[in-house]
């Protein structure tokens, strides 16, 4: 009603003003909710959009004492730093590594914490299911530093996994110094301290899945591995495509923190990564310019890869992350 | 009534809430409960200047007028001032002799490389009165900080400073080491002393030596037929062990190389510099390595292990020779001091031939640049910062921060100082810490002296065999200026990389040494050259100062 009483007295189109009254319709509505979303959006505002103008330093040679808009900018039009980072000698090294360790623990991480949800939600025994779930997550909370401190005494020469190997008649070597073995360690050292936390997410999207399709699908003869491939699984297509697509964003990341304490000049050749490398070259040069022109590379990289997948999964699946 | 008592809570809830973001928001707090000595001092910032104008050289005694000056140090915790040192803990000490008041803002540096929160307090903009820092490590050097508005020069306050300009006109070779290129003053500097170098070497079970009936190695051919014995008889898993990095960092593993005359990374030999695996001699020594790992007489993990591990292994008898720190040794005797038969000497650096002279030791330069005073742009009191870093070069300040108070924890015992068992014999701590909390004897801008004046008498004799020739080819401090320190940030990394993982290799054999050549022309492509020549110009420039 109000609508029409509006649209009658206006000059133009009105179209305008449909979504002005709209929204002023929306406020009074849900107005706290809005109040309660405020804060959040100033956040992100202030903390993460606003710091975004910064990432001017990449094209600059930034120097604290002048400031970010005093800096003077950098030769070959401010792309002297990303040159300068393409020139490397290890580029190709870096960004092999750098793909190469996000892509084994995509292909190799992803399924495990789907498997361990199906199997645990298959699980009857209450005690038996929530130990495990407890025992599968407790890792996740163990300090990095912890596990590789543990993961190296492991892989010594007279640790575990070689005593291991002595028991089946092999020849112990030294793990952490193998490069070929260094993606192995490292990924699988993930998967097991992350499996279990991811699991649950897609615990909470299989209890999500209406019981009734289970009952359905028994009544026409469906075994335990049908009921799985054709209800559980597809009941978390979704969860599971979003995290894919969300993961896809983290490629070019692959932290320093991990890697700097399991490599050693042994392992350069596959476990330098793009981080490690310029967490040492700032060691050398505290160059915020430098660090700030490679994550911009790398933030790019990332973002073109979201976008892709995103589109990818709206083609072929219809379920998609915007 | 319900609804209201909901409400209620649901209110004091939020207040709870609330009031836990905040209590995350701490003040840095300023430490030192005054325990004696001066108090009631008006703790503002710097006092105005006509206290201290009319004073010139000759009317000025310490304690000065009291006064607060903010510096760059974490602050102090409650561990700082053990109940066992009184009022004699440094910082006390300190504040009583001079009447400065420190006032501790944390982002304190590292040794070195400048850490991230040093980093970030410059960044911010508003510095502390004094810096705590090492100017030499920083990009573009001391040039660059000065010329950055960080740190003022210190040539035109030479009057407020008069024992350090003492110290300097005694001493030319230390004049030069501490001043740039052009001749600026830009620091109170930390001058080490000759002990403080040879802190990491070779030790050697003296046990199995006497049993297998072996002299102490001499010549590398020695050693190779001790380790070879050790593995044969004892049969041990790694004879040989050490931290790889020692051979990388602060010529500390040199004695392995220094038969060959050689080492890693840059050194002098008759006012050339040298890069080690450039030299011929470099890639006999890496031959004579990786013949050691191939027969087993190098321990396996030698990348990996660290030096805890190093310790252990040695304690445990998995080792013969290891090459550790002094710190460790003292752990390890202490370790192993319920073992009678465990007995261990120091080794000198082997030589090629026998009755050669020993050559490389693990090596710091007396100035390194580290632990030094300099006052921002932003004191108000230069003068008064001034005198306060100028006291720890006199007699009393040197004193004071090298051993601590006289009849406390030192006494003068036929004009030698000898610490008290407060230091040697404290139950409470060791005697490295027990120095450490009424002194401040290492990390600080002084002279040292005395660094080694806490060992036992088992680890000095160890140390003694440290030492060799090292002053010969150690190279000084010397400074790039920005454009030769831009061209050497940017391709040093690499060619530090790219050597530290094919030196490994070859040791471990996972490359041949046919390859080496092709090694070398790798790392001539990464501009190894000129870096030579920059170094070389730098050292020149050092020479002429």
């Amino acid at each position: 009603m109000a609508d029409i009483k509006i649209t009658g007295t206006l000059k133009n189109s009105g179209k305008f003003e449909n979504i002005k009254v709209k929204f002023k319709k929306d406020i009074k509505r849900n107005g706290t909710l809005y109040l309660i979303v405020l804060p959040v959006i100033i956040y992100y505002l202030v903390f993460h959009y606003r710091p975004l103008f910064g990432i001017i330093i990449a094209f600059k040679n930034y120097k604290p004492v002048h400031g970010i808009l005093g800096s003077p900018w950098t030769s070959e039009f401010g792309f002297h730093h990303f040159i300068e980072f393409f020139n490397n000698p290890f580029f190709y090294r870096l960004i092999r590594n750098t793909v190469l360790i996000s892509f084994y623990n995509l292909i190799f991480g992803f399924p495990v914490p789907i498997i361990l949800a199906v199997m645990i939600s298959e699980v009857r025994n209450k005690l038996y299911k929530k130990t495990i779930q407890t025992v599968t997550y407790f890792p996740h909370f163990i300090s990095q530093v912890v596990v590789c401190g543990i993961l190296t005494e492991f892989c010594l020469s007279d640790g575990l996994f070689n005593q291991i190997r002595n028991l089946i008649g092999l020849e112990p070597i030294s793990m952490l110094q193998k490069p070929e073995l260094f993606r192995t360690i490292y990924v699988g050292s993930n998967i097991w301290q992350e499996m279990g936390w991811n699991s649950i997410i897609y615990l909470a999207a299989i209890a999500g899945i209406e019981q009734q399709l289970y009952e359905a699908a028994k009544l026409d003869g469906a075994g335990r591995y049908r009921l799985i491939w054709h209800i559980t699984l597809p009941g978390i297509k979704s969860v599971a495509i979003i995290l894919f697509i969300l993961s896809m964003g983290k490629m070019m990341s692959v932290g320093a923190e991990k890697i700097l304490l399991l490599y050693n000049e042994a392992t350069y050749e596959t476990a330098d990564v793009i981080s490690t490398y310029v967490y040492r070259r700032g060691l050398l040069e505290f160059n915020w310019s430098f660090s700030t022109a490679v994550d911009l590379f790398n933030s790019i990289i990332n973002f073109s890869l979201v976008i892709a997948a995103n589109r990818i999964s709206r083609k072929v699946t219809e379920t998609s992350l915007f | 009534m319900n609804i209201l008592r909901k409400k209620v809570a649901a209110i004091i809830l939020m207040v709870i809430l609330v009031s836990t973001v905040f209590s995350g928001c701490s003040k840095t707090q300023t430490p030192m409960a005054n325990q004696g000595g001066k108090s009631a001092s008006p703790t503002g910032s710097a006092l105005s200047d006509s206290s201290l104008k009319n004073t010139t050289s000759k009317d000025f005694s310490y304690p000065m007028e009291p006064i607060t000056l903010s510096i760059n140090i974490d602050p102090l915790t409650d561990a700082d001032f053990p109940a066992w040192a009184g009022d004699y803990v440094f910082w006390t000490r300190l504040e009583e002799e001079t009447g400065v008041k420190l006032e501790f803002i944390g982002s304190e540096s590292n040794a070195n490389e400048p850490s991230e929160k040093f980093l970030l307090l410059l960044a911010s903009g508003d510095y502390p009165d004094l810096f705590l820092c090492n100017w030499l490590d920083f990009p573009g050097g001391p040039n660059a900080a000065i010329n950055d508005g960080y740190i003022i020069p210190l040539n035109d306050y030479t009057e407020y400073f008069p024992s350090l300009m003492s110290c300097l006109e005694k001493d030319p070779e230390l004049n030069k080491m501490i001043r740039t290129d052009e001749g600026t003053l830009y620091c109170f500097p930390f001058i080490g002393e000759k002990e403080m170098n040879g802190n990491t070497g070779a030790i050697i079970r003296q046990d199995w030596l006497d049993e297998l009936n072996l002299d102490v190695p001499v010549t590398i051919d020695d050693w190779y037929n001790v380790l070879k014995a050790f593995k044969k008889e004892k049969n041990v898993p790694a004879p040989l062990t050490f931290e790889a990095r020692w051979l990388f960092l602060q010529y500390a593993a040199s004695l392995l190389s220094s038969p060959w005359e050689v080492c890693y990374p840059f050194y002098l030999v008759d006012g050339q510099v040298k890069f080690g695996p450039l030299e011929p001699g470099y890639k006999d020594f890496l031959a004579e390595m990786s013949k050691w790992y191939a027969e087993g007489l190098i321990d396996r993990d030698l990348p990996s292990v660290d030096k805890k591990t190093v310790e252990a292994k040695f304690a445990s008898g998995e080792a013969g020779i290891s090459i550790q720190q002094t710190t460790n040794i003292v752990n390890t005797l202490k370790a192993t001091a319920n073992d009678p038969k465990f007995k261990i000497t120091g080794l000198t650096t082997p030589v090629m031939n026998r009755g050669d002279e020993p050559q490389f030791n693990h090596h710091l330069n007396l100035y390194q640049g580290c632990y030094c005073m300099s006052i921002s742009t932003q004191c108000k009191n230069i003068e008064a910062a001034c005198r306060f870093a100028d006291y720890f070069y006199t007699q009393e300040g040197h004193m004071l921060t090298s051993y601590g108070t006289e009849g406390f924890s030192y006494e003068i015992v036929n004009g030698e100082v000898q610490f008290t068992d407060v230091i040697m014999n404290n139950p409470e701590a060791v005697p490295a810490t027990a120095r450490y909390v009424v002194s401040y004897f290492n990390n600080w801008p002084i002279i040292a002296s005395g660094y080694t004046k806490h060992l036992t008498p088992d680890i000095i004799e160890i140390r003694s065999k440290f030492l060799a020739n090292m002053d010969k080819y150690a190279i000084p401090p010397i400074t790039h200026t920005s454009d030769e320190s831009e061209y050497i940030s940017v391709h040093y990394n690499n060619i530090d990389t790219y050597c530290r993982e094919m030196i490994i290799k070859y040791i471990l054999g996972d490359e041949s040494l046919d390859t080496y050549d092709k090694f070398i022309e790798t790392i001539k492509g990464f501009g190894i050259d000129k870096i030579l020549e920059y170094k070389q110009a730098a050292y020149e420039r050092y020479l002429k100062r």
